[in-house]
């Protein structure tokens, strides 16, 4: 089998303090349900770079911003499950 | 470089006494490091002020290069003497030593003799009787070595347990001789040496000393040296420097900053991974990459180590178990006696938000104040702005 794919989430001050703590198990749970997590792994990152318009994702070289705690089920199924269904 | 002067103190109060009749001044005089211990006779207020007195007067005087005979014709002439026992209220140890030569010169003026162990063994060193005012002034000299461990006591030291686990107290044999066995087995710090020896005076006192008692000692070992980079440089073309420097750095390497680990993933043309285990609420998780010891978020884990430290009062025993960033990163800090802070000073845009709390403000203003703390607590730091 190979190595599963990495989705970056960013761990720096900013992210940090818009609520990645809170981000961390719902992506999870997300990536779960729609059994992305056979391919997927969710990694912690060092500053992803575009910090004003955090939390910041990161899956190959898409990067997606403003992401919070409330948003990210709205925004995984409409924005970011199309890129993601690529590593199937 | 030089080897390190590892100097600890601790007192155990009599008890019952909110004060501590035995004090302790450490000063700095160029290289030369000088400790005095000075026990005041009787315990709590009246002990506490003599002592007070008699270590702050020794310490300025030699401080600055007052003659021997001087520094002490003063305190001698300035201390009372008890009318029925004729012996002076407060007596005293000065520990001075060169901290590049290692010269050591000990003056002991009615405390016990010091403690000397050369590579974990008793010794002893050069001593002479002096009259000074008609009162006997023991000066030792030598020279010390690494590993070598010199120890200051107050009496309630050799008297513990007197009367009860001892008819006659612990006496200063048994301490030399317990002191060598807690050397035997690597204790690593001056620190770790006096409290276990200061746990057993405890011990032997059934946890009531009877004496205030208070070890001052002085351990000679190889310097523990850290390197903090934390920030970017200024100008982007310096970030090979500074990793070139940190690599170059003998001792261990911490890197503390997101961007800052990012240059230091760059240059080692690696990927840094956080491991998410380390993250916490209010903490970002930490992370490792070969050759460095340690890679942290910056502003909100240096904040927070600050604090922990404060807490601590820079005690590494009493750190919390939590494997977070700012414990680890409080760890390192607190386990160097050397370091060498690296600072960029280039300030990231999301900072210059006004309506951020303040403790993520300015890097530069938050490592200043962690320097000062770590000079409060005795280490050598160096601050280089880059």
């Amino acid at each position: 089998m190979n190595a599963k794919e990495p989705l970056w989430l960013c761990m720096g001050s900013a992210c940090h303090q818009r609520g990645v703590y809170d981000i961390l198990p719902h992506l999870q749970r997300l990536l779960c349900e729609h059994q992305l997590d056979r391919v997927i792994e969710l990694k912690g990152s060092f500053c992803l770079g575009p910090c004003v318009n955090g939390s910041v994702l990161k899956f190959r070289e898409t990067l997606f911003i403003n992401i919070t705690p409330e948003n990210l089920r709205v925004r995984f199924t409409m924005e970011m499950l199309r890129h993601l269904k690529a590593a199937l | 470089m030089h080897d390190f002067l590892d100097i600890h103190d601790s007192s155990l109060f009599r008890h019952g006494e909110e004060l501590c009749g035995d004090q302790v001044r450490l000063v700095q005089a160029g290289d030369r490091t000088i400790a005095i211990l000075s026990d005041g006779l009787g315990s709590g207020v009246k002990a506490c002020i003599l002592a007070t007195l008699t270590s702050q007067i020794i310490a300025t005087m030699l401080g600055a290069e007052a003659p021997l005979d001087e520094v002490l014709s003063t305190v001698i002439g300035t201390l009372p003497m008890c009318k029925v026992r004729e012996i002076a209220y407060a007596t005293f140890t000065v520990v001075e030593v060169n901290q590049v030569t290692l010269e050591v010169r000990v003056i002991n003026f009615d405390n016990p003799p010091i403690l000397y162990l050369k590579a974990g063994h008793p010794a002893k060193l050069q001593h002479r009787v002096e009259k000074i005012l008609d009162r006997d002034v023991i000066i030792s000299e030598g020279r010390l070595e690494r590993g070598d461990f010199l120890a200051a006591l107050s009496d309630g030291v050799l008297h513990a347990g007197l009367g009860g686990a001892m008819n006659f107290g612990w006496g200063r044999d048994n301490v030399l001789k317990f002191t060598e066995q807690t050397m035997l087995h690597n204790p690593g710090s001056a620190r770790a040496i006096v409290t276990r020896v200061l746990n057993e005076v405890n011990r032997l006192y059934h946890d009531e000393p009877g004496d205030d008692a208070t070890i001052m000692g002085v351990y000679v070992r190889a310097r523990k040296s850290l390197m903090v980079f934390t920030g970017p440089p200024l100008k982007e073309e310096d970030d090979r420097g500074a990793c070139d420097k940190l690599f170059a750095f003998a001792g261990r390497r911490v890197v503390c900053g997101g961007t800052t680990t990012n240059i230091v993933g760059n240059y080692l043309g690696m990927t840094i991974e956080a491991d998410i285990s380390t993250m916490r609420r209010n903490l970002p998780p930490v992370g490792y990459v070969k050759d460095v010891d340690l890679l942290t978020e910056g502003i909100l884990t240096m904040a927070r180590t600050l604090e922990i430290m404060r807490e601590v009062k820079g005690d590494i025993t009493r750190l919390p178990e939590d494997r977070n960033g700012a414990v680890l990163l409080a760890t390192e800090l607190l386990e160097a006696d050397y370091i060498e802070f690296l600072v960029g000073q280039s300030i990231s845009e999301y900072y210059q938000n006004p309506l951020l709390p303040r403790n993520i403000s300015i890097r530069v203003s938050l490592v200043k104040e962690v320097v000062e703390f770590l000079r409060e607590v005795r280490k050598e730091v160096v601050v280089d702005y880059i």
